[in-house]
């Protein structure tokens, strides 16, 4: 079942979110590694595979956005209050918004700061606005600030993921891993 | 006295009658390309001197000096300057000057010249050969050339950076130079 139902999550839904997961999990310490690490030939290698993985993230957002508007959402578990719907689907827009804002100030600082980057080693990025330092470390501030609201939404998702197993008892979390399929 | 007068003595069959001495003007344009993540990068050289004692009928007879302060390089970044002047790379605190003394100037067309000599940059010396052109009215003239290096051969980017994984190892020196009579000065 490559679609969503009414009641479960298909494979392509389930495959974006554990390769988005995956990703931002490898892009996270590929980020504060390469800050930390002093200047280097790794320092470069590591802002590189940031920054594509970080073009990576923001297109497979792009085509997930586009995916879930083209497919059923499947309900939220029985028994939830008005209130968690609520605070779910804000959850939820507050991901993909920082999920698109967060490589995107990224962007902003690699494409305002004058160290060339092709993506992967391979495709020169297009230079879309002028070096300017002001505007990179502005943005570098955005986008530092950004990566930690992300960091704290992921934990509540997280959090409330679990919440949802292992004290409501309900298949929130078992049907984005696919092993209850019930119709 | 006498060691002046011999020197004075000494130069003088060297410089024919109508050399000039020429200078360069701080406005000039003096840069290097480097190539980072395969992309070309221009860095200038905000300070330099050039020095030529020139006559066109007589190049070989031609002094020629260049001083680069490597303190004032400037890749247009801060951060990126702060590398570059770091002993991995200029080593501007130990070497804060690079010089080209010119021992041998050859014309290969009107206007075109070779200039032979030593480049000394972060301590280490080579010979290096620098094609330029010279055009000149009387008071102000025009110096332009380009020629490049391996940036190995000086050192320049040592040990972890020796390699062109990120940055080229060739390195192109541009120079579009005006020059005006060093005595009009």
């Amino acid at each position: 079942m490559l679609r969503n139902s009414r009641y479960a999550w298909g494979r392509i839904a389930i495959a974006f979110h554990w390769l988005l997961a995956a990703l931002i999990f490898v892009q996270f310490a590929l980020g504060w590694t390469a800050v930390e690490v002093q200047v280097s030939p790794q320092k470069l290698g590591l802002f590189i595979w940031h920054k594509s993985v970080g073009v990576s993230i923001l297109l497979l957002v792009l085509l997930r956005l586009g995916w879930r508007l083209g497919n059923e959402i499947p309900a939220a578990a029985a028994g939830l209050t008005v209130l968690e719907k609520r605070l779910a689907r804000a959850g939820h827009g507050l991901l993909y918004l920082l999920m698109l804002a967060v490589p995107l100030t990224g962007w902003w600082i690699s494409d305002t700061s004058r160290i060339p980057f092709r993506l992967f080693r391979l495709l020169p990025a297009p230079d879309l606005l002028p070096a300017d330092r002001a505007m990179s470390e502005l943005a570098a501030r955005i986008h530092g600030t950004l990566t930690t609201l992300l960091l704290i939404v992921i934990g509540i998702h997280v959090a409330a993921a679990l919440r949802h197993h292992f004290l409501l008892h309900n298949e929130t979390l078992r049907r984005m891993f696919s092993l209850r399929v019930e119709s | 006295m006498r060691q002046v007068l011999f020197t004075f003595v000494l130069f003088i069959p060297l410089l024919p009658a109508n050399a000039t001495e020429w200078q360069s003007v701080p406005d000039s344009d003096f840069t290097f390309e480097v190539t980072i993540e395969g992309v070309s990068t221009t860095g200038r050289f905000g300070k330099y001197d050039v020095r030529f004692n020139f006559d066109p009928d007589h190049p070989d007879a031609s002094e020629l000096r260049v001083s680069v302060d490597l303190r004032a390089a400037d890749l247009g970044d801060p951060d990126m300057n702060s590398v570059l002047f770091d002993p991995a790379w200029f080593d501007v605190e130990r070497f804060p000057v690079a010089v080209f003394r010119c021992e041998e100037i050859t014309s290969t067309a009107p206007g075109n010249f070779v200039a032979r000599g030593t480049l000394e940059l972060k301590g280490g010396t080579r010979t290096v050969e620098v094609p330029l052109t010279w055009s000149s009215d009387g008071t102000e003239a025009r110096m332009r050339g380009r020629f490049a290096l391996r940036r190995t051969d000086f050192d320049v980017g040592s040990g972890e950076w020796s390699s062109d994984e990120y940055i080229g190892l060739d390195v192109t020196l541009a120079f579009d130079l005006n020059m005006t009579e060093a005595d009009s000065r």
